[in-house]
């Protein structure tokens, strides 16, 4: 695929937040972009390097993480085509987590000059990488909810909700079926939970036919169920009326 | 890597674990079984005073390799009643 298509995947990823105007759409598919194709479980940037782009994920799954004392990973947010995880990079140069890749993904390497030029050519551009940035504030606020006060089932529950309204909002779902590249592991990681812990709870929401998990394939069975066990309320993804699009039955 | 079965045990209630999970060696299961019970332990408070929850281990070949345990049990104190204690004047 090409790069235009890839960055129509940005416009479409900021515009599930904020409309943005031709003029505006035009100015983000002229940004120039270098792409690379990694295998998963590659480092993209590491904690402590300096860093002159941000990295647009174009195919893929990426993730923030980072790595404590005695070895485990805490996977601090996951991010899907579309995505600019390194965005803050424009403004703080040295990384204080690691961007990785958790499947196989292509990502665009674009200049910090180039993305800086745009902000300051259009304040509505601006605005939305801000926007950005802030409602990625509000993941991380839900994510440590999660982490701090909800028990497993639930937190389990609610990463699945979180996932499949993402990817239906950049239309790679349709609310009910949606691949999810991730393994037991990696779920873990995400949660905080130990893999056998995370194993043990993820069986009984699918023995409560909640939803199906097939390689790779989760498919919802029972949407308000799910998101009664994750008590999910979309609002914190501040996302437009179009976007989320999943519906109660 | 070998698969391992973590079987718990909450009061009589038994919990078979049908998929296992794919952990590298014994020594690792078996400290994956402390993890587990110390996250069950913490996930569910006991609805009287007792509560006991165990977590056996299994290798792929049906051998129990590992058993641990976890009991808990409340009482009110005997103890007598504090001296009273003056609060300081303001």
């Amino acid at each position: 695929m090409d790069k235009q298509h890839y960055l129509e995947r940005l416009v479409l990823k900021l515009e599930t937040h904020v409309p943005l105007p031709p003029t505006e759409r035009e100015r983000l598919l002229q940004l120039p972009l270098t792409l690379k194709r990694l295998e998963a479980n590659h480092d993209i940037v590491r904690e402590g390097e300096l860093t002159q782009q941000c990295c647009l994920v174009a195919e893929g799954l990426v993730c923030r993480y980072k790595i404590v004392g005695d070895g485990a990973r805490q996977i601090l947010s996951l991010h899907l085509p579309g995505d600019i995880p390194d965005i803050h990079s424009l403004l703080i140069e040295r990384m204080d987590h690691c961007l990785g890749t958790l499947t196989p993904a292509v990502v665009g390497l674009i200049p910090h000059e180039a993305v800086r030029s745009l902000t300051r050519a259009s304040y509505r551009i601006s605005e939305a990488f801000w926007r950005e940035t802030l409602i990625e504030a509000s993941i991380y606020r839900e994510w440590m909810v999660g982490i701090g006060r909800r028990a497993a089932p639930s937190r389990i529950a609610h990463l699945l909700c979180e996932f499949i309204t993402k990817m239906t909002a950049i239309g790679l779902s349709d609310g009910v079926i949606c691949n999810l590249p991730l393994t037991q592991p990696e779920i873990a990681d995400a949660l905080g939970l130990s893999t056998v812990h995370m194993n043990k709870k993820l069986r009984e929401i699918r023995e409560a036919r909640l939803v199906r998990i097939r390689a790779n394939r989760l498919t919802v069975l029972d949407w308000k169920g799910l998101c009664s066990l994750a008590e999910f309320d979309p609002d914190y993804l501040h996302l437009q009326p179009g976007a989320a699009k999943i519906k109660d039955d | 890597m070998p698969s391992y079965f973590f079987h718990t045990r909450d009061g009589q209630k038994l919990e078979i674990d049908e998929e296992g999970t794919d952990l590298p060696d014994d020594q690792s299961a078996r400290n994956a079984a402390k993890e587990l019970l110390a996250a069950l332990n913490r996930e569910k408070l006991p609805n009287g005073d007792h509560m006991s929850l165990s977590v056996t281990v299994q290798n792929d070949e049906g051998v129990d390799i590992y058993v641990v345990n976890l009991r808990l049990d409340g009482a009110s104190a005997d103890i007598p009643p504090s001296p009273k204690i003056r609060k300081p004047d303001r």
